[in-house]
């Protein structure tokens, strides 16, 4: 067995996991479950507040794996690796991946930053091939403008075909 | 090809006027029959009012002469936008200016150019034109540019013009061709390339001059009269048109539904009175009736997919009528297409792999087809799927090469990608990879199975719902399902097949890399092998479900920006130290 890539992500990238779900789920519930219990308190009709009690418990699990359970697992399974010519990232809970993405191949490196992660001084950074796209959640500001700095400077000495 | 600004040929106002306004005509004139219906009928019941005369007569002057307006009219559309659409090349850069309205200007820089392909439809290839497709560097999101109506020799010289200019702004020398091992077989010719001739011919109406390309064509290839039928015969798929074709009766079938159904149900009724009055069970009734009717639903099962086999045969025949690939300079031509001609190109430097696929067919016969693979842009409007297919699996250099004359083909046409594989490592799914082929093989990747699971859990959940609701029904029911169990066994052949299949793939499948190339070789009852230069992996993953980690092995994946976003090549189940060996193989190193 190989070496595993060395870096884990940031730690505070977990709980803009749990809180991203949460919005969502949350949207999504409202949007769920409000009609139902509009139909159930105005037409007097108990079906509907039988849907509307499934949609909510249905959500309430997909928030326990969402929120609760997730996030520790994907946090724990994500690796990456800055090596001298190559990034290394390995990830994934029921299919584990390992990917090996030469900087030369890299076309353009792209850093986001949601108002969530921004919250927590985070970013993410995007890494794409001519074959698709890399992206590495949850870095730490500093940390992701160096990677992406260090990944512009290789990319700059590929060739200028595919 | 002179720089400057040039119109696209006049045909595009009289022939693709004609064409549209011809559409247009016919939409109308569905429309229009609808209408006349009731005319037709009043005057059936011999109500000769002057009215429904007049109107009928109406009908039959107002349907040419809106057919004629329409024509006109899109002709004079198209003339319109005829006058404003052109295309510039300067030293640098191709541009193409286009809109009445709004105003749009494509612009490729030359060094740019990916690929230049050439297609044209049937009325096109009569009057001696084509669209001209230009294709830049990958990415889904970017189109082709299409220029429409450029005579063929515009084209062609068009195209070499871009390549030319390509090679003077990237400062590389006009490539010299590699000697090929052999000159080809230009005297590999059959009926059809004679018919393709003549059709070629015609358009020496507008087409004066036949364009000469300054580079030499060093090798070429057609195929046989054997090879063309035996091509378009085992290219033929019946799959596809027994669907259509079911959904087809489906539908038809739905309009006739009452009138079925009512003398179904009245046999039926028929049926069991008198089967019951005979003393016989429900479930022998049924196995009778599914006995009697089994012949008839077989019979048009079969014959309607052989029907649609010889169509799906008779169109592929035809796709590669006037067949030809050849080795022009640094780029790899193929053209084909009886009907609708199209010729593609690769530039040998953008060539993403090598694809030798063999289905049951073509090996038992002991022939393949082979692929290159290249970057295409996003699909454009028409044929989208089918397109998509097609670009992931690559251009088609040769669709029925026998396998002994591979290896000299491959020499000959694109001696760069010849895999000197005897220093190379070797590696194949070891031992324990076996057992999960057959699983594979026999269940998971098994249409067999899937219907039978699905039959059987749809067939628990009528019985638990039937025992919960009317357990009366529920033994009539078991009665039934086992009348009908033996039809269950059919899933057990393809099963059956899998599980050969699973053994074949697990004899045959293999790595191989070394000396900057990379080959994945696929076995089963077909087999696919693919050459990848290794400069040319855009990334490669090692991939692991959780079964495979239990036992140690991984799946190995390679990814090319063929196509459009990209082609991942795969090999499952490698031992974990050859994959990770592989692996720090694919890492870059100085």
């Amino acid at each position: 067995m190989r070496p595993l890539p060395s870096c884990k992500l940031d730690p505070k990238v977990k709980s803009v996991w749990r809180i991203s779900a949460a919005i969502v789920l949350a949207l999504s519930l409202v949007c769920c479950a409000v009609p139902f219990l509009l139909a159930g308190a105005l037409g007097e009709e108990d079906w509907a507040f039988l849907v509307a009690g499934i949609l909510a418990a249905v959500h309430a699990a997909l928030a326990a794996w969402f929120v609760g359970a997730f996030p520790p697992i994907r946090f724990a399974r994500w690796r990456y690796q800055v090596g001298e010519h190559e990034l290394d990232i390995m990830r994934g809970l029921f299919w584990r991946k390992r990917f090996v993405i030469p900087f030369i191949r890299v076309q353009n490196t792209d850093t986001k930053q949601g108002p969530i992660m921004r919250a927590f001084g985070l970013a993410e950074v995007t890494v794409a091939t001519a074959a698709g796209e890399h992206c590495i959640p949850g870095l730490t500001v500093e940390e992701a403008e160096s990677l992406r700095d260090a990944i512009a400077t290789q990319a700059r000495l590929a060739r200028e075909d595919i | 090809m002179e720089p400057g600004s040039y119109r696209v040929h006049h045909s595009y106002v009289w022939l693709g006027g004609i064409k549209t306004g011809l559409v247009a005509a016919l939409a109308l004139a569905a429309t229009g029959a609808g209408a006349l219906t009731p005319l037709l009928t009043a005057l059936l019941d011999g109500d000769l009012g002057t009215g429904v005369f007049l109107s009928l007569l109406m009908a039959v002057g107002a349907a040419p002469s809106a057919v004629v307006l329409l024509v006109g009219l899109s002709v004079l559309m198209c003339w319109i936008a005829w006058r404003h659409l052109s295309y510039q090349l300067t030293d640098r850069e191709f541009n193409l200016y286009s809109g009445v309205f709004s105003k749009k200007r494509l612009h490729v820089p030359c060094q740019r150019v990916q690929s230049v392909d050439l297609r044209a439809g049937v009325l096109q290839r009569l009057v001696g034109v084509c669209t001209l497709e230009i294709d830049t560097a990958g990415g889904s999101s970017n189109k082709a540019i299409l220029v429409p109506y450029l005579t063929k020799a515009d084209a062609q010289a068009l195209r070499a013009e871009l390549f030319r200019r390509k090679r003077i702004l990237l400062g590389q020398q006009s490539s010299a061709a590699p000697t090929p091992a052999t000159a080809g077989d230009p005297t590999a010719s059959n009926l059809l390339d004679e018919i393709d001739g003549a059709l070629s011919s015609v358009h020496g109406v507008f087409d004066q001059a036949e364009f000469v390309d300054e580079e030499p064509v060093t090798y070429r290839q057609g195929l046989s009269n054997r090879q063309l039928l035996l091509a378009g015969l085992s290219d033929a798929n019946g799959s596809v048109g027994l669907i259509i074709f079911w959904t087809l009766a489906f539908c038809c079938s739905l309009g006739l539904a009452d009138l079925v159904l009512d003398g179904v149900g009245a046999y039926l009724d028929d049926y069991l009175d008198v089967g019951l009055a005979a003393g016989m069970t429900v479930s022998d009734l049924a196995w009778r009736l599914a006995m009697r009717a089994v012949p008839y639903l077989v019979g048009v099962g079969v014959a309607s997919y052989v029907a649609t086999l010889a169509i799906s045969a008779l169109v592929s025949l035809v796709s590669y009528g006037g067949f030809q690939v050849r080795r022009r300079g640094s780029r790899v031509e193929v053209e084909r297409g009886l009907l609708q001609r199209q010729t593609q190109g690769v530039d040998l430097d953008r060539v993403q792999f090598l694809r030798v696929e063999q289905g049951w067919i073509r090996r038992l016969l002991g022939y393949c087809k082979v692929y290159l693979g290249r970057i295409d842009s996003a699909a454009d409007e028409s044929n989208k799927g089918q397109a998509d297919l097609q670009m992931s699996r690559g251009m088609l250099v040769h669709p029925y090469l026998p396998v002994d004359q591979l290896d000299g083909f491959v020499r000959s046409l694109v001696p760069e990608l010849h895999f000197a594989d005897e220093s190379a490592v070797t590696v194949a799914p070891p031992p324990k990879a076996r057992f999960r082929a057959v699983l594979r093989g026999a269940l998971w990747h098994n249409g067999g199975f899937w219907t039978l699971a699905g039959i059987l859990v749809t067939g628990a959940i009528v019985m638990v719902s039937l025992v919960l609701a009317a357990p009366e029904e529920a033994v009539a029911f078991l009665g039934a399902v086992c009348a009908f169990a033996p039809f269950l066994l059919l899933t057990l052949i393809p099963m059956a097949v899998g599980v050969v299949r699973g053994l074949r793939w697990h004899r045959g499948s293999r790595l191989t890399y070394g000396n900057g190339f990379i080959r994945l070789a696929n076995d089963g009852f077909s087999r696919t092998e693919v050459l990848v230069p290794r400069q040319k992996v855009q990334f490669s993953t090692l991939a692991a479900n959780p079964f495979q980690r239990l036992r140690d092995l991984r799946s190995v994946q390679v990814t090319t920006a063929a196509g459009s976003g990209g082609t991942t090549e795969s090999l499952w189940d490698l031992d974990l130290e050859d994959a990770e060996s592989f692996q720090e193989w694919m890492r870059p190193r100085r």
